[in-house]
């Protein structure tokens, strides 16, 4: 009876370890936008620091200064003019994978996913929607999407230079 | 006795499970209170100080970018009390058409040419101190050297030799970025004449200090005023205000004013002013400098 009871409670245990929460994180992610209008509109920030938990959630966040330009004079604009860094010197976005269930992350492979939530930008909070991608391998994950943000939305006037920004997200976790 | 260790399982089984519900993270909540104990105050070099490197003729603390070339054209027209014959002093300008160039972080250099007299000028503008926005550098600080060549022809009754029409400039701008919207700048300047020409009293060595400040009205348009008090000066010359407006658009700085001075380098515009803003000497004129900035120098930093 001893051994059966201990049985029950160490199997408990186990079955326990195997549903605690897996969270992977990064500090160097990378997040780059272009303007597909305007070939002189590229930046990319390599210090974004993100977290992606097998519950479904996702967590972006990053200084929006440090968004290298090639061009040194488009770089102060956007500091100075475009995103005002120094009102607003982070952008952080908090969302939860729609498909949820598609994705194993104990299984390597690649799914395609959507991710939706809030987009913090310019002292702008706005609902945004992404897709794609999940690469596991060998247990750990790297996202990949791509999406349009429209710099009106965030109360950004940058209409001289461009409308809408393509933005590339691309983070390792560890 | 199997009672009891039943109970004893089911209690086990309840704790457990109890404890893993418990270690449901929220990522959300990490992410806030990450970002809350990130958030220092940060100290970095403060951008923008001034729109341009000049302000109406004034240099101002701002350095071009390395790889940087700022395009400048300057027009000085006549006084507009000429009234419309002239349209105004429209058609009579002076013009300047200069070449910046940011050499290195903190360094810049420029050429130009002013169709009065001929005279090319150029100069180098180096940054000794950065203001920044935390604590350790409350002011921005930059050293220039300058010098200018009339190269008009005075004529066979007016000798004059290269040196006699060469000019040195020595300033050292001072400047503070009191807010997002306030700054203000001070510059002590020597101006150096091998020769007086054209006017009397004054010295070969002449002294001024200048007083800027732009104070901006919306993101991209500022007020800005300008003079130049001179502590020695040629007779009948006047101290240099002017009083402008700078539109940036981006691309291009647009820098309109209105001054009574004609001069657009240093020696000319302190202290060869022959016209005032007001008495009999009146002679307020319109002029505008436009600031083109493009990159040639490829990859940045």
């Amino acid at each position: 009876m001893k051994i059966f009871v201990s049985f029950i409670i160490a199997a408990l245990f186990l079955l326990n370890t195997a549903e605690a929460q897996k969270v992977f994180g990064t500090r160097n992610g990378q997040i780059s936008f272009s303007s597909a209008s305007d070939q002189d509109v590229k930046a990319v920030n390599n210090e974004v620091a993100s977290r992606i938990a097998d519950n479904g959630q996702i967590t972006f966040s990053l200084l929006t200064k440090g968004f290298k330009f090639k061009l040194a004079e488009m770089q102060d604009h956007f500091n100075d003019q475009y995103v005002e860094s120094t009102k607003f010197p982070r952008a952080d976005f908090k969302g939860t994978l729609v498909n949820l269930g598609e994705v194993n992350f104990s299984k390597d492979g690649a799914y395609k996913t959507s991710v939706k939530g809030d987009l913090t930008l310019h002292g702008v909070t706005k609902n945004i929607t992404a897709n794609g991608t999940i690469n596991i391998k060998d247990g750990k994950p790297s996202v990949s999407c791509q999406f349009i943000l429209v710099m009106k939305d965030f109360n950004i006037d940058a209409a001289k230079v461009t409308d809408k920004v393509t933005v590339d997200v691309s983070c390792q976790y560890q | 006795m199997i009672f009891s260790k039943r109970l004893l399982a089911v209690l086990c089984l309840g704790l457990i499970t109890q404890q893993g519900f418990s270690q449901q993270v929220d990522l959300f909540k990490m992410q806030d209170s990450t970002n809350a104990a990130n958030a220092k105050p940060v100290n970095e070099p403060v951008i923008n100080t001034f729109y341009s490197t000049r302000l109406v003729n004034s240099q101002t603390v701002e350095i071009l970018s390395p790889g940087s070339m700022d395009l400048r054209v300057s027009h000085r027209f006549s006084p507009v009390n000429q009234g419309i014959y002239d349209m105004f002093g429209l058609d009579l300008a002076s013009m300047r058409l200069g070449f910046d160039f940011g050499i290195v972080k903190d360094l810049m250099v420029g050429i130009g040419r002013t169709s009065t007299s001929k005279e090319y000028d150029w100069f180098v503008k180096y940054r000794l101190m950065h203001q920044k926005t935390g604590a350790g550098a409350p002011l921005s600080i930059d050293l220039l050297g300058a010098m200018a060549i009339k190269t008009l022809d005075f004529g066979p009754s007016f000798p004059a030799t290269t040196s006699d029409k060469t000019y040195y400039t020595a300033q050292v701008l001072i400047a503070s970025k009191l807010n997002n919207n306030t700054s203000i700048q001070v510059s002590p300047t020597y101006n150096r004449y091998n020769r007086i020409i054209g006017f009397t009293g004054g010295g070969l060595d002449m002294f001024s200090i200048g007083f800027l400040a732009r104070q901006k009205i919306s993101k991209r348009v500022s007020i800005n005023a300008e003079y130049f008090w001179q502590v020695n000066r040629f007779d009948n010359t006047y101290d240099p205000l002017s009083i402008g407006v700078d539109i940036n658009t981006g691309g291009h700085v647009f820098q309109l004013h209105f001054t009574n001075s004609t001069g657009m380098n240093e020696h000319t515009f302190i202290h060869e002013t022959t016209s005032s803003w007001t008495g009999k000497n009146s002679g307020i004129r319109w002029g505008f400098n436009i600031s083109r900035i493009f990159n040639i120098g490829g990859k940045k930093k």
